[in-house]
This record gives C-alpha cells, structure tokens and sequence, in this order.
C-alpha cells in the first residue's frame, strides 16, 4: 500500500486536476445541484494527496538523515535545439515536507470554506479555483527543475489572481488581483531572465551534464549544486551576483519581499480561506522554497547571500512596523504575514538554511489558524473587519478566542510553541552572520509579541465596540481550528529533537542544503571564496532552554506586556494623545501610509509610464500614422492640383506646345553656342 | 480503391486549394436570401440554408485539409509535389507542394475558417452570398499562399487574397469601412511593390547563372540551393531588406502597421478573426521561408536590425495598446505586440528560436482569433467599443467573461496553456543566440556581442506590460459593478459562439499541455533551416565564445 502511494506520487497535483475538470463540466452542464458533491469531490482529492504525502513521509523517515536520497522522474515536454524542457517529480527530504504541508492544510481549509462560503452564489466555482490552485501548488513543489517550476510559479499566481478576484463585483477586490498579478510578473520577468542568464552562461555544461546524466532534465534542482561554481566561473563574480539577483525577483514578488511586497496587503480583499491558505501557508511561502531549491545559487556567492539576508531583514522589519498601525485584523495578519516571510528569507540568506525552512513548515501551520480565526471573527461579525468595531467577542466565541491566543503566541515565540523554535534557530543564524541583521531582527520579534496581541486584546478582550450583531461559531468552521491549534503548539518542539521528542526526526537533520564546498574548491583552488566554505550547517538540536531563546523569550515577553498595558482592559494612557507627539506622528504616518510604496508605484504607473505610453500613442495615430495619411492625401490634393492642367482647350495646348518648343530650341541653341 | 488513393495523392494539393474555390462558385446558384433581411432582424429560412451551406463546406475542407495531417489516424493521404511549366521563358511555374511548415499554417487555415464561418452565422446577416463567396476565394488563395513552391506562383496568391479581403472589409465592415478598406489595401499594394522588385531582382540575378535552368527560376528549390553563391553579398542583403519591407507590412512590423488597427475595427468578427488568424501570417510564413530560408548570409549580417525591431515591436506596441480607449483596437495591437516575437524568435537564428517563431504563428493565430470573437460578441450586444462603455459585464455575461478571461490568460503567455511554449522558446532560443559572435569576428560591429542578450531581455518586458493591458481591460469591462446603462440589456453568449469558443479553448488547452505534438509537425523544417546557420565556434556557452575571440 505504502508502494502505491509512494511510486505513484504524481498523482498528487493530478487529483484535483481531476477534480476540477469533473465539477467543471458537470456544473456547465448542470448534472448536478448539490453543493456537498462539489465539496466531496474537492476535498476527496486532496486527502488522497495527504495519503501520499504521509507514505512519503514514512519513506523518508526510514532513511538515515545524512545520506537521503531522492527519486527523480522526467518527462520529456517540449524540445528545440539544445534545449529539453521536462516535466517530472522530485521527491525528496523538501518536497515531502511541502506536500504536507500543502495537503494537510488545503484540506482544512477546504473543509472550513463550506461553512465560510455556503451562501455564496459562486460555491463550485470556488471549490474548482481552490483544486485548480491545489493542482498548480502541488506541481510546484514536486518540481524536478526551475522551468517546471517558472510553470506551476506562473499557474499558482493566476490562481491566486482569481481567488483574489472571487468576489469581482467589488471594486478593491477587482483592483487587487490585478496588482497582485502584475506584481508577480514584474518577479516573474526577473526570473525568466535570471533563468536565461544563468543558462547562457552554462549551456554547454548542462548539454554534457545531460549526456552524462540521462534520466535528469535541464535546470534540474540536483544540479544545481554543480552548474551554480561553473556560472560563477563563467560569468565572474559582478555578472553572476546579477543573475542570483534577478532570479531572486521571483520570490520577491512571490513572497512579498521589499520592495515587491504591496499586493500582498491589498490580497486580502479576497475571501478569508483564500487568505489562510494562499497568502499565509503555502504560496507565498513559494518564494522561500524555490529560494531553497536553488540555494547553491546563493551559496556560492556572499554578495548574493547578503543581498537575500538584506532583502529579508527589512522585509521583516518594515512588515512589522506596518502591521504595528493596522487596524483591519485581516490586513494586520496580512503584515505580519510579511514580516514572517522576511524572517524565512534572512534565514535563506544568513545560512540558516533549515531554520529559514523550518519556521516556513511551522509558520504555515499557526498562520493558517490566525487567518481562519480572523475568518470565523468576520463570519460572526457580519463581515466586519475593522478591530475598532470588535472586542469583547472571546465570550461569544470561546473556540475562536482560545485558538487565536495559541496562535499568537506561536508567532510571537513564547513559552516553546511551534514559532519560538524556528524563530530561535533563525535569530541564531543571524548572529553568527552579521550584528545588524541579527539587531533588527530582534527589533522586529519584539514588535511582533506586541502587535499580534494588540491584535488579541483588541478583538477579543475589553467590551464588544461593533453594531452588528455576533452570531456563534459554525461547527465546521471550528474543526479546522481545533485541528490547526495541535501543530501549532507541539510541531516545533516534536520536530526539534528535545526531550521528550529525542527519537523523533529532527526536523534540520533531514532538511541539509546542497553541498557546494567541494565543487567550488576544486574549481577555485580555494582562491576566492574560501573564506565563504562554511556552508555546512551543523544540525541543530535544539534544548529547552539556551541563550538565544531566552533572549526571544525575554523579548517576546516585554512585547506582549507592552501590549497588554496599551491594548489590555485596563490601557495605561491615552494613545490617541501619545500619538500626536510629532515624532511618534509621523513616525505614524510612515507606517499607516506603508511606506509609502503604494504611492510611489501609482505614481511611477500614472506620472511616467502611462504618460510614456499616451505619448507613444500619440506618436503611433499622428506621426506614424500621420504620415500615413499625408501621404495618401498628397497623392489626391496633387492629382486635384494637376487635373487643372487638363483643360480642353485647344488655345491652352498650343501655347504650352509653342512655348515649350521656344525653351527647347533656345537650349539647344545655347548648347550649340 | 488504391487508385483513388494515388490519384488523391497526384492532385492532392490543387484540390485543397480548387475545393474553397469551388464552393465560391456553388454559393452564388443558391435560392437568394431575401431583401428583406436586415442586420437585426429574424432570419428567413433561405438565409439559413447560406449559412448551413457554409458551415457544411467550411467542415468539409478543413477535414479534407486534415487528410494529410501526419501523425495521426488522419493522415492518410501523402501529397506529392506538382509542377507544370508556366511561363518557362520567365522561369514561371505552377509548382505546389507541402511540408511540415506549410502543413501547420493550412490546417491553421482551414480550422480557423471554419471558426469563422460558425461565428459569420451569428454576426452576419445580410449579402450572405456574396459575403461567404469571398471568404471561401479568401481561403483559396491563403491556402495557395501556403501550398506554393514558385515564389511567383506565391506572390499571385499572396496578391490574389487583397480582392476578397478588401471586399469583406468594405461592405460588411464598420463606420469607417471605406478608408479603412482602402488603406488596407493601399499599404498591402506598397509592401507588394517591395516584393515585386525583390522577386524581379532574383530573377535577373539567377538568370544564366552557371547551373540554373530559365524555367526552374523561381522553383523554391532552386532557389535554396543556387541563391547563395550566385548572388553577391550585397545585392542579397538589398533583396533581403526589399523582401523583410513587404513581408514586415503584412505582418505587421512598427512603423508598418497603422493599417492594421483600423482594418481590424471595421472588419466585421468574423473577418477579424481570420485577419489576424492566419493573414498575419502571411507576412510571418514569408519571413521564414523566404528572407531567413533562402537568405542565410543576408539574415547574419542584417539579424541585429531585426532584433531592434522585434523589441520595438513587443515593446512600444504593448505600450500603445495599453492606453487604447477602443477594445478591439487593443486586441489589435497586441497583435502586433505578439507578431514582434516571431521576428525575435527568427533574428536568434537558431533552432530554438525558429521553433519559437513557427510555434508563436500557430499559437497567437488560435488565441487572437478567439480574442476577436470575444470583442465580436461584446460588440453585437452593445454596438459600442469602447471600453469607457462598458463595466461590470462579468456578472451579467459570465461565459463571455469566463472564456475572455481565459483567452486573455493563453495570450499573456500562461504556462499549460497554448502561447507558453512558443514564448519560451523564443526567449531561450533568442537569449543564448550567438548570432552576433560571428560579426565580432568579421572585425565590424565589435560591440553588438551583447545586442542580442539585450533585446532578449527588453522584449520580456513585453511579458509585464502585455498582463498589464490585458488584465487592466479585463478589469474595466468585466469587473466593478453593473452600470445603470446595461441593467437588463445584457445577454450571454449563445450556443454557436459558446461552440466556436469552446472548440478554440480546446485547442489552446491541448496544445498547451502537449506543445511537442505541434512542434513535432513542423520541427525538421525548421531544424534544417537553422543547419544553414552555423556558427564557427557552434556552442552555446559564453567561456567557448570568449577563448574564440582571444
């Protein structure tokens, strides 16, 4: 049984294709009307994936975590010249755990939309959008190689287009899956060309790689840990950091990294699950992953590993500054969910390779939970998001309120929840790699501790502000939560190999980056980055107690008592006062206004490229086309001009023939003379 | 039965390109419409029967065109090339014949004739006769254009096909039909003129030249192998540039397509699908089997031109196409936008890059088709086109909207579906050309190395802006709420156009999942046309090409 699951991983992305397809033609064709087949049928297919998921999970914990393999299948999909494109699946120590991930949470989620969307007009539709997403998310992780997944890259956005987009009668929500989308393919064209950069520099290598290598495909990910030393060589240090910058684009867009970060607040105009599961746990967790699938990119060189470890730390930081003045609970998840990602990518970039991933694989668990808490609040609520507008409500909604507070404080990293492990692997790495990062970063984690529960004490604590009237929690909204809240708190220590856990898998032993050092000092003697070889990670076994997680626990602590003295029942002082000091108001300003950056876009789009663009067009219908126009008129006002000459008169031909004949003998004359 | 079969083999070919003709002749004996029939209202039982007719016949020659499809059960019938000595004394032939290239672009033909002449059953009302009478001469003379082996035999077609066109244009067309008629055919006459001189300048060229027979002049195997070699350099990079000016009108290439956005708004639907269907790429089929078939040493040294040109043409297009107010004046210059990859695709003058530019014909041939028949059925239930009109349609017609968007996701180059493939491997392709490299070497022009690179990369920006135009359109007209002006005068698409839409989705998902089936039809042609290119230092890698230099 566990063969057939494991042999026939593929299947995985395939059954909600399956069942997209299904609800699609039988809802055109309207063979059916009950909402439960829609749902079943949906929620089918992604437990069938979460079964493969765990076979793989078992085949892989059966293995020794310093010697993994992993299988690589490929199909040939498309070839020109030297290039061959595949298509296949990639099972290893990472896509396994991205699949449950993807599979364990979709399929929560899925349940929990029947109760948030039963009402709505456009059910099916959102169950084929949710497979349809399934389908391309799946794909994505099992990618054998970069073009598969610039593929299922481009089909998760799309998705997330339409989920955005779902309720698209409503102005902000049409607004923003636009942005969303090209925001993604402003990434997406960085990656192509990183992509075409880096295969121009490494053609003929993967042509010898591929004859030596059948069965592997072009830009294979198991590759990359050979090709990325060659590009360097190839390309000299500048070049290359230039390539590791443009695909890095990518997941900028795709993780909402600075300063391609803006749709992803504007995304939560989409309908709450979508936010819980797309723009919390799994695709914007994409940009990460690929991150990690072609790591060796990064290793080898430090100007680009800085550049991600940068990227990262203000990501994190100006996500959590802003998430400080939200006050729609949604769009303060939507910033913490930023700033969190900022914090995976750090790690990406400080080395601490399984810690960037590890608080990925966490963080999917308790912010999916946050957003489908935030979700059941709004549900009650009658659809009202602004925090001013709730309080109060942990009596009317005890299941909501107490899985909320486990979810914050797993985000804030107290009391050994799941996200106090990764954070603390993460802040490790950072101050092993550069003080300043590592700085802001435990500037950032003490803002988090304080405006998650600020988040908390709003909504939930004091007395209700709102007018609408809360109804109770539905049950099959409540299950998802119950279920989310267990990882949520156990995860990170179960999978960090602390007592009581010292025989479960250790979750950094299983998760290696690629191992670059030989390659590279075969290639370079050592020469030029030696100094860079310390890419082994030493697997981290973590304790209960150690400097650094005192040090976030500390932190974490003073963030949530900060938040309780301005935010709890009983405020300390007045923040509306406190807020019109002039430094703190502006400082304000900056962050209510995020930066900024929205208004910088806006102003590049409308001030300089739709004026380039109304000047090209009006450069196209006159000039060009003016010229057109002018020419064909000229034609007809010369012909009118010369039909004149045609008079029919005989007098008039005479006297043109005679003085022609006059100029003509004249000439000759002259020319004789 | 064998007999049958090998006479269907022997006159294969002219059949394909009789049979249209053949059903234009029928058309005009059928009982006349009424004249009573106007452009609104109930159709008389005659005007059935034309467009059931029609329909019949479209079928019909698109499954007779397929009897030739190799690869599938279909292809049951092998054609053989057909020669007749014409004019010998001028070197004119009627020479037909077929290969993997040619096959796609007339099975593009045929289908999508068939696509138009379902949509022509909805969109068209009035002078049925006449109207489908030249669109089947219309489909005579592509097919010709596509099936010739004689490039005078080629330039007939090629100039045949204005007569119909323009007719189409000017009677069924929109407000403006006259001048748009007219400059439609005006422009096509100027780039004609082009092409004249450069078929008339190979013909005095190869004339008496040393192994060349007078009659077999214009044989396109005569000239793949005697131009090269017989004509000197420089008069084949002014062939080239005469030939590459007519095509780039027909295709269109900046500054040669102002005709194109208005001859698209006046075309009735229909005649816009086919317009940018398959009539592009006439323009698109020259280019490859002519200036980058027979000109190899002209295309080196004149690929980092037409590279600029491609940029501009993805470029500045997309740019002007994402501020039109008019929506199928946007559709049109996407055209454009997407007709800039084919020449990107053939200045990389490799075997990635062809397969590209051959596969982005194909594909934008299927999408902007269905894209015209979208703007086509938004147009005939609001007689507006402007996209300030419009708003919230994505409530009321959800169809149009669905299969509009989806349209829209295959030409912005969404993987899986049908455009991807063909955008990809141009970019591949034209991104790790070397078809500078051996310029550098030449000594001239040291610095265009990266040139190629560069418009690779600009041209991506197309990728961007073209989701910009689109999804920005997308969201004036479908999104939003429903104004007050359209509340309960919108309707969704009825049965015929949710069957064209439907069969075209088909394809662009099929061929999106599976492009090698497509490339596989046409890949040796291609193939053996990029061999004609090969570089000194023939690999890919940048180390290879800096050590050739030292």
């Amino acid at each position: 049984m566990q063969y057939y699951f494991l042999n026939n991983i593929w299947m995985v992305p395939v059954y909600p294709l399956i069942a997209a397809v299904i609800i699609l033609i039988c809802r055109s064709l309207d063979l059916y009307r009950s909402k439960e087949i829609s749902m079943g049928l949906v929620v089918g297919s992604t437990f069938l994936g979460f079964l493969h998921a765990v076979a793989a999970c078992f085949w892989l914990f059966a293995q020794d975590p310093a010697h993994t393999v992993f299988v690589e299948k490929n199909l040939e999909w498309l070839h020109a010249g030297p290039f061959t494109f595949s298509i296949g699946y990639l099972l290893d120590s990472m896509s396994v755990m991205m699949l449950v991930v993807v599979t364990f949470i979709s399929m929560l989620i899925q349940i929990y939309t029947h109760g948030y969307m039963e009402k709505d007009p456009g059910y099916s539709k959102f169950y084929v959008y949710l497979a349809l997403f399934n389908f391309s998310m799946l794909g994505l992780v099992l990618s054998t190689n970069l073009f598969q997944m610039y593929i299922f890259w481009e089909l998760v956005g799309v998705c997330s287009y339409l989920l955005i987009g779902f309720w698209f009668t409503r102005p902000a929500a049409a607004k923003a899956c636009v942005k969303a989308f090209l925001m993604n393919r402003v990434g997406d064209f960085g990656l192509l060309l990183g992509i075409l950069g880096f295969l121009y520099c490494s053609m003929g290598w993967w042509q010898s790689y591929l004859s030596h290598n059948p069965g592997t495909s072009l830009l294979s990910f198991h590759a990359f840990a050979l090709a990325a030393p060659h590009v360097l060589v190839v390309a000299g240090p500048g070049l290359f950091t230039l390539i590791a910058f443009l695909i890095l684009m990518g997941p900028m867009a795709k993780s909402a990294q600075v300063p391609l970060h803006t749709w992803l607040p504007d995304a939560m105009e989409g309908p709450t699950p979508i936010s819980a599961l797309i723009h919390a746990a799994t695709m914007v967790a994409a940009g990460i992953y690929l991150v990690g699938r072609v790591y060796p990119i990064f290793q080898v060189s430090p100007s680009a590993t800085a550049i991600v470890a940068v990227v990262g730390a203000l990501t994190a930081f100006i996500g959590a500054t802003i998430a400080l003045t939200q006050t729609d609970i949604k769009k303060a998840l939507a910033y913490s969910t930023m700033s969190q990602l900022g914090f995976m990518m750090t790690a990406m970039g400080v080395g601490a390779f399984a810690a960037g991933l590890f608080h990925l694989f966490t963080h999917a668990f308790f912010k999916a939970m946050l957003f489908l808490c935030s979700g059941s609040v709004i549900h009650a609520c009658e659809d009202e998001q602004d925090m001013r507008n709730m309080g109060g409500l942990w009596s009317k909604l005890p299941i909501t309120a107490w899985t909320y507070l486990i979810g914050t404080i797993a985000i804030s990293g107290l009391i050994w929840f799941s996200g106090f492990w990764s954070k603390d692997m993460i802040l490790e790495g950072a101050k092993e790699y550069a003080t300043p990062i590592f700085a802001l970063l435990v500037l950032t984690a003490f803002m988090t501790a304080f405006y998650m529960f600020r988040t908390f004490f709003l909504t939930f604590t004091g007395s209700y502000r709102g007018s609408a009237h809360v109804h109770h929690e539905s049950k099959v909204m409540v299950y998802p939560l119950v279920v989310l809240a267990v990882p949520s708190i156990v995860i990170g220590a179960m999978l960090s190999g602390v007592a009581p856990f010292e025989h479960w898998p250790v979750f950094a032993a299983y998760i290696q980056p690629p191992d670059v050092t030989p390659v590279v000092m075969g290639m370079l003697h050592g020469s030029t980055i030696a100094g860079h070889g310390a890419v082994h990670e030493t697997v981290h076994h973590g304790a209960w107690i150690s400097e650094i997680g005192l040090l976030s626990l500390g932190i974490g602590l003073a963030g949530v008592a900060l938040a309780f003295l301005l935010y709890g029942p009983k405020p300390i002082m007045n923040l509306e006062q406190f807020k019109q000091k002039p430094v703190i108001a502006s400082l304000n300003r900056l962050f209510s206004r995020k930066w900024y950056f929205d208004e910088l876009y806006a102003g590049f789009v409308e001030k300089v490229y739709l004026v380039f663009a109304k000047a090209s067009a009006r450069f196209d219908s006159g000039s060009i086309d003016g010229l057109v126009n002018w020419t064909g008129r000229s034609v007809s006002s010369s012909g009118a001009a010369l039909k004149e000459l045609q008079t029919g008169r005989v007098q008039t031909y005479i006297a043109v023939i005679f003085y022609a004949i006059l100029v003509l003998s004249l000439l000759f004359i002259y020319s004789l003379l | 039965m064998a007999d049958v079969l090998s006479f269907f083999n022997q006159y294969y070919l002219s059949i394909l390109i009789l049979l249209p003709l053949l059903f234009a002749l029928i058309i005009p004996f059928l009982p006349d419409q009424p004249a009573s029939d106007s452009q609104d209202g109930p159709e008389s039982k005659q005007a059935k029967g034309i467009h059931t007719f029609a329909v019949l016949a479209s079928v019909l020659i698109h499954l007779f065109a397929m009897l030739s499809w190799t690869g599938s059960w279909f292809g049951v019938i092998t054609p053989k090339e057909e020669l007749y000595h014409w004019l010998p004394s001028f070197g004119i032939s009627y020479a037909l014949g077929t290969d993997g290239l040619s096959q796609i672009m007339v099975i593009l033909t045929t289908f999508l004739l068939t696509m138009s002449v379902v949509a022509s059953t909805v969109y068209i009302k009035t002078r049925l006769k006449l109207y489908y009478s030249m669109l089947f001469i219309l489909t005579s003379s592509l097919l010709g254009v596509f099936l010739a082996r004689d490039a005078f035999l080629f330039l007939l077609f090629y100039e045949l096909e204005l007569i119909p066109m323009y007719l189409l244009i000017a009677i069924w067309g929109g407000p403006r039909r006259d001048y748009a008629s007219m400059k439609f055919v005006l422009y096509t006459l100027f780039g004609s003129v082009f092409l004249i001189a450069g078929i008339l300048a190979i013909f005095f060229y190869l004339d008496g030249a040393k192994g060349v027979e007078t009659s077999e002049i214009f044989l396109f195997k005569t000239l793949d192998t005697h131009l090269v070699g017989t004509i000197p350099l420089l008069a084949q990079l002014w062939i080239f540039s005469a030939l590459f000016i007519g095509f780039s009108v027909k295709l269109p290439v900046v500054p040669f397509h102002t005709w194109l956005p208005d001859a698209h708004v006046e075309a009735p639907t229909p005649v816009s699908m086919l317009l940018a269907g398959i009539l592009l790429k006439m323009g698109a089929y020259g280019l490859v089997r002519f200036c980058f078939g027979f000109f190899p040493e002209a295309a080196v040294s004149l690929a980092p031109a037409v590279a600029v040109l491609a940029v501009i043409n993805i470029v500045y297009t997309a740019g002007v196409a994402l501020v039109q107010t008019d929506l199928k004046k946007l559709i049109a210059y996407s055209s454009v936008s997407h007709m800039g990859f084919v020449i990107l695709g053939l200045a990389a003058l490799n075997t990635t890059g062809f397969n590209g530019a051959v596969f982005v014909m194909f594909s934008h041939g299927i999408v902007s088709a269905a894209l015209f028949m979208c703007v086509g059925s938004l147009y005939h239930r609001t007689h507006t086109r402007m996209i300030a009109d419009y708003g919230g349609f994505g409530s009321v017609s959800p169809t149009i909207f669905y299969f509009f968007m989806f349209m829209s996701m295959a030409s912005l180059g969404l993987p899986l579906l049908i455009s991807f493939a063909g955008e990809s491997l141009v970019f591949y392709g034209s991104f790790t050309s070397n078809a500078f490299h051996t310029l550098i070497q030449l000594g001239k022009l040291g610095s265009w190395q990266w040139t190629m690179q560069a418009a690779a990369g600009f041209s991506a920006l197309g990728i961007v802006i073209g989701a910009a135009y689109l999804l920005w359109m997308l969201q004036r007209v479908f999104f939003g709420p429903l104004s007050e002006r359209w509340q309960g005068k919108m309707t969704d698409a009825n049965r015929s156009e949710v069957l064209v839409l439907a069969t075209l989705a088909l394809f662009v998902i099929a061929y999106g999942f599976a492009p090698k089936f497509l490339t596989h039809q046409y890949e040796d042609v291609v193939d053996k046309m990029a061999t004609q290119y090969q570089f000194p230092d023939g690999k890919y890698t940048l180390s290879s090409t800096k050590e050739g230099r030292e």
